[in-house]
């Protein structure tokens, strides 16, 4: 099936088109085409998958799209594309058949069947793109469609807004991504990936570190990487479905991924910067996490720190443990999203402070709940203890400093989660809660698969996930990387006790409250204020766009209008004096116009004969 | 053949004009079947040229011999590519017209008169005639903003009759000088003779055709006419102004500044790319000012056709396909765009940006493709305003890298100006405006648009053959530098 791998972006496409054209009239808006269709998908993946097992690696010939070479489009399918391929088709799928609950009754669903089917084909194209002009059109493709989900509900302002601030945002990632396309084509006059990777080498380490790091501006803005990463909690505003789509599968995986998939232009100094950018983001994240009262913006802050792991983890060389995380965390984090979403659906309310003894309630919800925290906070046996084990690894013999970082981002995220779990589903029933039903079958079933996934996709590590991944890299690449993966006894014991201390401390606070969580509030005010403010990134940028950009502009327009034009009135203005006697003559300038023209012409004609300059 | 892409509007103008004492459906129908049956003939000629019939130039006539005027038409891919796009925009502009019920005696006549003009624009091959043409052009649409436009159209008519015809005039002094050392109007007397002359006497005559270019397209700080002249002209005419008129200075900068003084313009190639790239970010602030939805488009168009500018001064094979491919890719977006406006006036009376939310739940239609319009110009990959800029970015890179880096940075500004737009008259709650905006939408409005919808999504999807196509002018052109 390898060689049909151009199937599986396709199917989604086709449900775009029919559902765009036709989904008025459809049940559910076209649900149940976009489940077809993206079914369809996920099977060819799989099947495709199945022979990367036997083949390794295969890359089509493509087609020509713009006239030369350079850019000509194919797929590339290696270990790295099957394993996204595996997250995005399977996790978008139960996220499709979960939307038919979800959903359910809202008058825009055909748009929403449409939109998300469109964007897990753009998600599907990038995985398997094998230029990198087609890479970015599919990655904006990605952009548009969160763009238009995040904007669903158009009519709420602040929905409106969010989705403009998440386009722009990552649109200033995007062109530094489109200017290292610009650096490696001037360079080696080719944009396909391989070609890239063979030339690679012999090229000067400045210009690699230049381009790999402009590529890396793209990964930071879309996959939400400190600075860049504002626009990514604020992307909540869309339905809980998409949530779960951009965070667990699809669009801010896309990021990490091109890192990954980019990986051999990488020079040690370009990943001595994102090692950095992914420590920072990795902490910060977290710290955001344990102050916020939402509960998609907490696990919307997890995903920022988690996605800093993953930047981390390629950082430090640890690629296999970084994609490895990447796989995990697409489960439990889609689990979470999703079963956040089920308790939004039933309580019809997102702040944390509304809920409480949620358990009773729904039984089901709170223990897919359950399994993503226990799986995020990274206690053993479950996936997402292993992936954050290697990540810290690798981080150990990087470097001592961002080791701390990471270690207390780890023990951050054992306290956020729990956090949550206390509040929303142990203590006492508050008053929102007394209605909530469990959520009907489609939802729960999705939930219980995905369940799954989070306790046992850790366990690949031990069916070689790590030497199957390396193939992705050139020999001696994959050599090199290899060294420095595997289990190390203090890191792993650390490791445990970080995530463990986190919970007994949270449960302390919110479970039987020894410690007072007001008073730890009242203690830290000004952390507190700092954290709940967002360590004023959002008032910077903001004053950015409308003190310096509107304000150039407002002068900009005052000088067109006053001065540019003035002058070009004031000279008018002149001319009509002068020609106050012409007018005399004149029946009115523009009726005489083309005779002007003609007689002007032929004087000059005249002179120009009389100068002799004709032959 | 060629010569019948003239002749059919200008007959087709007298035709329409007589038609109109029969009243004015008939004026329209005769003037709607004329830019269809111009429409046919252009694909017929793009027909003849991919089969590989020489049409460079096609036919010669001697005209006024005294003076070394000849009457030449010929077409490259160049020509061709815009030559279409003049004949498809007249048939957009003619269903835009459809309402036009008032005073419209010779309303269809100058439309058609003009596109006549246009089409000798870009297929003369010989100066003079290129400057008939040029002026030609000019007169339909000074009577069309004057006896059409909005408030202020006595001013802006004036403003761009005298404002475009004083860059002319520089144009013409420079034809005029080349004249007399050639003895003849024509492009290949002039362009054999030029390689003898010196390069001060080149230099001069550069600088006096790039303002009169530069005044069209136009460039910062020759745009002055330009936000008056596309707001107040009615909708039809600044679909041609932003969609054709602008392409004619880019046109005439590539096939004569360009192709007759290659290496004249090469001294100059970075200044011009300076020039470009203020006039890309001058632009773009002004646009992000704007309140008037039509005048945001106006501002967005200048800074778009900066970018044609920087195409052709990168001075290689991949910039100068962009800056074509622009030429053609603009004239669809920005003529979709302005056709919106114009039915935003007519639904919902309005184009203040303020007073125009929840747009799309009132009027699905508009709203959803003035999104879609809205991506394409801020240039969203996968429509053909992408495939443009990126070619030109590119080729700017190859050549002033660190321009490419500037140019680059305009990118989130335009796609800031439109999303800014779109939060506030597409989307939001129903303002109180548009709660009593019509959500009708007409075969005349809806065909037009699906056509450019669809055009737009295909030159973006698979850009190749209309870029191989592009190529063959392109390399051409790259090949007088001797360069690649």
């Amino acid at each position: 099936m390898i060689e049909q791998a151009w199937l599986i972006p396709l199917f989604p496409v086709i449900s775009f088109l029919i559902i765009l054209l036709f989904g008025k009239r459809m049940k559910e808006g076209g649900g149940y085409v976009a489940v077809a269709f993206v079914g369809l998908s996920m099977l060819v993946s799989l099947l495709t998958i199945r022979d990367v097992f036997s083949v390794g690696r295969y890359e089509s010939e493509g087609i020509s799209w713009l006239g030369s070479e350079a850019f000509r489009f194919g797929f590339l399918i290696d270990p790295l594309a099957a394993v996204m391929l595996f997250v995005v088709s399977f996790v978008g799928f139960l996220i499709v058949v979960y939307s038919l609950g979800y959903m359910h009754g809202d008058p825009g669903v055909q748009r929403y069947y449409a939109e998300i089917s469109l964007f897990i084909a753009s998600m599907l194209a990038l995985i398997i793109a094998n230029n990198l002009v087609f890479l970015f059109i599919s990655w904006e493709l990605v952009g548009l469609c969160s763009y238009l989900l995040i904007g669903f509900w158009y009519r709420k302002p602040s929905a409106a807004s969010a989705a403009k601030k998440a386009f722009l945002v990552t649109r200033v990632g995007d062109i530094m991504l489109l200017a290292g396309i610009l650096v490696l084509y001037a360079k080696f006059g080719t944009l396909n990936l391989s070609e890239l990777f063979e030339l690679a080498p012999s090229a000067a380490p400045a210009t690699l570190t230049l381009a790999s790091l402009l590529l890396f501006g793209g990964a930071v803005g879309k996959s939400a990487q400190f600075p860049l990463h504002v626009w990514l909690p604020d992307a909540m505003e869309g339905p809980t479905t998409v949530s779960a789509l951009i965070h667990a599968a699809t669009m801010v995986k896309a990021g990490v991924y091109l890192v990954a998939r980019a990986y051999p232009l990488f020079t040690p100094e370009s990943l001595f910067v994102v090692a950095w950018i992914g420590g920072i983001t990795a902490l910060m994240a977290a710290t955001m996490a344990v102050v916020m009262t939402d509960l998609k913006r907490v696990i919307a802050y997890s995903t920022v720190s988690h996605l800093g792991f993953m930047t981390l983890a390629l950082g430090v060389g640890g690629y296999a443990a970084g994609v490895f995380h990447l796989l995990n965390h697409s489960f439990f984090k889609a689990l979470l999203f999703l079963s956040a979403g089920a308790v939004i659906h039933a309580v019809h309310s997102q702040d944390i402070r509304d809920m409480g003894g949620l358990w009773k309630r729904m039984p089901i919800t709170g223990t897919a709940f359950f399994i993503g925290a226990w799986s995020l906070s990274g206690l053993p046996p479950w996936s997402g203890f292993w992936s954050k084990d290697d990540i810290l690894a690798a981080v150990y013999g990087y470097s001592t400093p961002l080791f701390i970082i990471a270690a207390f981002a780890a023990l951050l995220s054992a306290v956020y989660i729990s956090r949550l779990f206390f509040i929303v589903f142990t203590g006492k029933e508050s008053e929102a809660v007394k209605h909530a039903h469990e959520a009907p079958r489609v939802m729960t079933v999705p939930l219980m698969i995905l369940s799954l996934g989070a306790l046992f996709s850790g366990f690949v590590r031990f069916a070689g996930f790590e030497e199957f991944v390396l193939n992705t890299l050139p020999a001696e690449l994959a050599e090199h990387f290899a060294a420095h993966e595997g289990g190390h006894g203090f890191v792993m014991s650390l490791s445990i006790a970080l995530a463990a201390l986190g919970i007994v401390l949270t449960g302390i606070t919110y479970y039987k409250p020894v410690l007072s969580a007001e008073k730890i509030r009242t203690t830290f005010k000004p952390l507190h204020t700092l954290l709940i403010d967002r360590y004023y990134l959002d008032h910077i940028y903001l004053f950015f766009a409308t003190k310096v950009v509107k304000d150039t502009s407002t002068v900009i327009n005052a000088i067109d209008a006053y001065f540019i034009d003035g002058l070009v009135n004031g000279i008018g203005k002149a001319t009509a004096k002068a020609g106050e006697v012409m007018r005399r003559i004149q029946t009115g300038i523009t009726q005489d116009y083309a005779s002007w023209l003609l007689l002007g012409a032929s004087l000059l004609l005249i002179i120009a004969r009389l100068t002799g300059g004709a032959a | 053949m060629l010569a019948y892409l003239i002749a059919i509007p200008f007959v087709g103008a007298f035709a329409s004009y007589f038609a109109e004492r029969y009243g004015i459906a008939k004026a329209r129908s005769v003037a709607f079947a004329t830019s269809l049956l111009t429409l046919l003939v252009s694909l017929a000629a793009l027909n003849s040229f991919l089969s590989g019939k020489e049409m460079f130039p096609a036919q010669a006539w001697e005209w006024i011999s005294d003076f070394g005027i000849t009457f030449t038409l010929g077409a490259d891919a160049m020509s061709l590519s815009l030559v279409l796009l003049t004949a498809l925009l007249f048939v957009v502009a003619i269903l835009a017209s459809w309402n036009i019920e008032a005073n419209t005696k010779r309303y269809y006549a100058l439309l058609l008169f003009m596109e006549a003009g246009l089409m000798g624009v870009f297929l003369a091959l010989d100066l003079f005639l290129f400057y008939v043409f040029w002026e030609i052009v000019l007169i339909p649409a000074f009577f069309l903003i004057n006896g059409w436009g909005g408030a202020k159209r006595s001013y802006a008519a004036m403003k761009i009759l005298i404002y475009t015809h004083l860059g002319s005039l520089f144009m013409f002094i420079g034809f005029i000088l080349l004249y007399l050392k050639a003895g003849s109007f024509s492009f290949f007397a002039i362009s054999d003779t030029l390689a003898s002359l010196d390069a001060g006497f080149k230099s001069f005559v550069f600088l006096l055709l790039f303002i009169g270019f530069a005044f069209k397209i136009p460039l910062v700080p020759f745009h002055s006419w330009l936000p008056d002249a596309y707001t107040e002209a009615p909708t039809p005419v600044s679909v041609l102004l932003a969609g054709l008129l602008s392409k004619m200075g880019a046109y005439g900068l590539l096939r004569i500044g360009v192709t007759l003084l290659p290496e004249t313009f090469q001294s100059y190639a970075y200044a011009i790319a300076v020039l470009a790239v203020v006039s890309v970010f001058y632009a773009a602030f002004a646009a992000l000012a704007q309140r008037d939805i039509k005048r945001l488009v106006a501002f967005s168009s200048v800074s778009h056709m900066g970018f044609i500018v920087l195409g052709i001064a990168s001075l290689n094979l991949i910039g100068i396909n962009g800056a074509i491919f622009q030429m053609v890719s603009h004239g669809l977006i920005v003529a979709l765009l302005f056709f919106l406006t114009g039915m935003l006036v007519e639904k919902a009376r309005s184009r203040e940006i303020p007073y125009l939310g929840g747009l799309i739940t009132k009027a699905p239609f508009l709203g959803w493709v003035l999104v879609f319009a809205s991506l394409a110009s801020l240039g969203l990959p996968g429509l053909s305003g992408f495939v443009a800029e990126l070619s030109i970015l590119l080729g700017l890179f190859k050549s002033f890298s660190s321009l490419a880096y500037l140019a680059v940075l305009s990118l989130p500004l335009t796609a800031g100006y439109y999303l800014w737009m779109l939060q506030r008259a597409a989307f939001g709650a129903t303002s109180e405006l548009i709660e009593s905006a019509r959500s009708d939408v007409a075969w005349h409005e809806a065909v037009p648009v699906l056509v450019l919808v669809i055009l737009i999504t295909l030159l973006g999807l698979y850009p190749a053959p209309l870029m191989n196509m592009i190529s063959t002018t392109s390399q051409a052109i790259v090949a007088l530098i001797g360069g690649i």
